[in-house]
């Protein structure tokens, strides 16, 4: 383990280059266009990992992916609107969802061709696709999603259904729309193998070129799209880890597009740079749950996990991260449909700022003078920012964090094996009610010091006291989406009362656009990976 | 002189197989697991146990180190655990990067350290001299990477007359965007190397033999260059190889910064991503430059110093 003592003064150490990039850069140089019709778009990552969508664990990857392959269905562009009678239908020409929600029929678009003369897409790629998504034997990254599906059937040439082992009228929400779900082409993935992950085949409006040195992918307009043509004739993924490398390209214009930094200023800095900058904000973006580890002294004391609850000031983060922030009342953002609201919550679980109350319980626990603790961390920028925030706040209710920082690979790892008391876990999700529930809550998800994968319940809710498992077992059974989403308010309710871990706040993911890029559409909420079918430049 | 050079060999040989342990073990000591990284977060314990099985990561770990040297010593890398390319293609497209990176750097460090730090030695006391001081202080202190984020707002934002960002492709091109990379880290060498050639020098200026030339009525010019320089040259060709390895880490800052390929930005990304292939490749073939560089500087002592030589130390 890399540890060190994180203080304010090695973050702003560590942010000094990017700091100064910022400050000295003054007035950049007028923007300029890439060569030919076409996007540069920087992203966070050093290296391309792969461009296989059922195989996407950076997010990075995932803007190519967008690109490259068309999902059955999608919220209409820049949303996460997941009424099913809004839904875009990119290979799907019609689907519907039976009425007991356990099963799910595409039609699929006929006509529609794979790129670089693979044929036509057909019900058989589609099965092809889902089956590989859900192989517990495979490489897939979204195969959790998937767990619940029974059967893929081919009806004919055009038509599938996926059959699930529960009702699911959210299934589509997770698992059809684009992320992991692109329509891979069957007969390129057996004939290339592990080599699909450099060598994409997909049907969407971009077609894939090339890679350079691992480090840039080269994209061209597919001329036989099925929708209307691109209006680009290409994009370009250039791979920038370092945050002060793509602003200084940005601001030169060498680049059209870069992914933001979420650091409390960044924005405003970058802003000020550029005025005629756009920026393009996701909502809901990354959760951040934070979890009282209830194995551990003193966290098992619900008046120590509340104390510090009531130390935490929202309207700290909401001042740093200014419109990167967003409000969650409950545990789900209030983006997602039917999470709680302000007035949804009585105001003894709302947990406002009140430094006298968190002292006072932290007494009444036994601990008058506070407590101190070790708290390793990862040291990814927003882990960091959001944690030192924290720290200052607990320290004036008497409450002493010391954080270790540590790289991010080990601090995951360390999570996953339970050695973390107070940990944070940024994730980005579908806006379905019930999934940060059911991965960060279930009795049965509790992390263990054996390390076993895919866990993400850190404070052992539901196995060191009752928690919401009778809720998620009903929810698991109901086919209403009604009844559903108020057994999901229940079981938030419910959250806030034993308090085994809250959803701090919400962070958008940030894009900063040249304003000769327009996306055809406004970004209101998204993942972080938008489409480009509809993009254009201007001079 | 051949049992010399069959000495160092030796050596380099038992360095490399001792680096080739280290990094084997240091990768397995390392908290994080190749295949949560590989599959994500989400992965079932199933597949991350089938992963592990298909890596050779549940064999025994000596067997896994015996097939590791094996293949290192047929220069055979494997594949990345993370995205399964090729390690020895991803190298060889990354490591002539890195190569003209640190030849370039170092020229530049040499060409200006030690005519700087001859002339600031030589006039001892003066304004030159504090001048150059002065300058070799501040290239000392200024990291690299902010020298850098600085190099690159002045002539690439504000002037534009280099690209921000990549390693080009093609001689010329490759030239244009290595212009400010290799000034950034010669710069902070020559600094590091002015100050050791005033300090050397300054140590020889006052010899006997230095005074005998001197006497001798020798002219100012092949006292400084042909006496003094030349025995000065030891320490600074020591520090000189020591700065050279310190330089292939200072690279990989210098990578991110300018967003250029190189072998540095491949190895961060498999430390941080447990990529345990990619980490030993990687660190394998620093550690033989590490060697070559040393065996360069022994070779060049024995060059500089034929006592050394004839020794066959």
């Amino acid at each position: 383990m890399t540890g060190s003592k994180i203080t304010r003064r090695a973050a702003l150490t560590s942010g000094g280059g990017l700091a100064a990039a910022l400050a000295l850069a003054g007035r950049p140089a007028p923007a300029r266009a890439a060569p030919g019709n076409i996007v540069r778009h920087a992203v966070a990552a050093d290296r391309i990992n792969s461009l296989d969508p059922s195989v996407i664990i950076q997010n990075a990857d995932a803007n190519s992916t967008r690109q490259i392959f068309d999902a059955v269905i999608d919220p209409p562009y820049g949303t996460f609107d997941l009424d099913p009678r809004g839904m875009i239908g990119e290979a799907a020409e019609a689907w519907e969802i039976s009425p007991d929600a356990r099963s799910y029929t595409v039609k699929l678009r006929e006509g529609m061709l794979f790129h670089k003369g693979y044929g036509e897409v057909t019900a058989e790629d589609a099965k092809f696709t889902f089956d590989r998504l859900g192989d517990p034997r495979g490489n897939s990254s979204y195969r959790i999603f998937y767990a619940n599906v029974e059967e893929v059937k081919q009806l004919d040439r055009y038509r599938f259904r996926i059959t699930l082992k529960a009702p699911d009228p959210t299934f589509y929400a997770t698992s059809m729309i684009a992320r992991g779900a692109g329509i891979v082409c069957k007969k390129a993935v057996q004939e290339l193998g592990e080599e699909f992950r450099r060598r994409p085949i997909g049907s969407g409006p971009f077609e894939f070129e090339a890679i350079d040195n691992g480090r840039r992918v080269i994209l061209k307009r597919f001329e036989q799209y099925h929708r209307a043509k691109a209006k680009l004739d290409g994009l370009e993924y250039v791979y920038m880890g370092d945050p002060s490398a793509r602003t200084l390209g940005f601001l030169k214009g060498d680049l059209d597009l870069i992914e933001g930094v979420r650091l409390p200023g960044w924005n405003n800095d970058l802003r000020r740079q550029m005025p005629t900058a756009r920026f393009d904000l996701t909502r809901p973006g990354s959760t951040n749950v934070i979890f009282f580890n209830m194995t551990r002294r003193p966290f098992d004391d619900i008046r120590v996990r509340k104390a510090m609850r009531y130390a935490i000031d929202r309207n700290v983060f909401r001042q740093a991260f200014g419109e990167m922030y967003g409000d969650v009342w409950g545990i789900n953002p209030v983006e997602v449909p039917g999470s709680l609201r302000r007035e949804d919550v009585p105001a003894e679980l709302r947990y406002d700022y009140d430094p006298n109350r968190a002292k006072a319980l932290l007494a009444e626990a036994g601990y008058p003078n506070g407590f101190a603790f070790d708290n390793p961390m990862s040291q990814r920028e927003d882990y960091v920012a959001i944690m030192l925030m924290i720290q200052q706040m607990l320290r004036r209710v008497g409450v002493n964090m010391r954080i270790q920082n540590i790289d991010h690979t080990a601090y995951h790892n360390n999570c996953a094996r339970d050695m973390i008391p107070f940990p944070l876990n940024s994730e980005t999700i579908a806006p379905v009610g019930t999934l940060l529930l059911a991965r960060k809550f279930a009795g049965d998800q509790a992390v263990s010091p054996e390390g076993i994968g895919g866990r993400l319940n850190f404070s052992h809710y539901g196995q060191t006291m009752p928690g919401i498992d009778d809720l998620l077992a009903r929810i698991n059974e109901e086919a209403d989406p009604e009844r559903r989403i108020a057994l999901t308010r229940e079981a938030e309710l419910r959250v806030l009362r034993d308090m085994p871990a809250w959803n701090a706040l919400q962070l958008s993911f940030v894009s900063v656009r040249n304003p000769r890029v327009d996306l055809g559409y406004e970004i209101r909420a998204s993942y972080a990976n938008f489409s480009m079918w509809q993009a254009t430049t201007s001079a | 002189m051949i049992r010399y050079v069959g000495h160092r060999a030796l050596d380099a040989v038992l360095t490399v197989l001792l680096v080739l342990t280290m990094v084997f073990l240091a990768m397995r000591v390392l908290p994080g697991d190749p295949a949560v990284v590989a599959l994500g977060e989400t992965a079932t314990p199933e597949q991350l146990a089938l992963f592990r099985e298909r890596m050779g990561l549940n064999d025994p770990l000596a067997l896994q180190y015996l097939e590791f040297v094996w293949h290192m010593v047929r220069l055979d890398f494997g594949r990345s655990f993370i995205t399964a390319e090729p390690i020895g293609a991803m190298l060889a497209a990354n490591l002539p990067y890195t190569l003209e990176l640190a030849v370039a750097a170092m020229l530049v460090g040499m060409l200006l350290g030690v005519p700087a730090g001859v002339i600031s030695a030589t006039s001892r006391g003066t304004g030159v001299d504090y001048m150059a001081r002065v300058l070799a202080l501040i290239g000392f202190c200024v990291p690299e990477f902010y020298l850098g984020a600085l190099l690159l707002i002045a002539f690439a934002l504000k002037l534009d007359l280099f690209p921000i960002m990549g390693g080009g492709t093609g001689t010329l091109d490759r030239l244009h965007h290595l212009v400010l990379p290799a000034a950034t880290l010669g710069l902070v060498m020559a600094a590091f190397t002015c100050r050791l050639t005033r300090s050397a020098l300054l140590e020889v200026l006052r010899k006997d033999f230095v005074r005998t030339a001197r006497a001798k009525g020798a002219p100012r010019r092949v006292v400084i260059y042909k006496h003094a320089l030349r025995n000065a040259l030891i320490p600074v060709v020591t520090g000189f190889g020591l700065y050279i390895l310190s330089m292939l880490s200072g690279s990989i800052s210098i990578e991110l910064v300018f967003s250029r390929p190189g072998v540095g930005t491949v190895l961060v990304n498999g430390i941080l991503s447990r990529d345990y292939p990619v980490v030993q490749a990687g660190l394998v073939v620093f550690a033989f430059f590490v060697v070559v560089v040393n065996m360069s500087m022994d070779l060049l002592y024995g060059a500089i110093d034929p006592r050394i030589r004839t020794d066959g130390r």
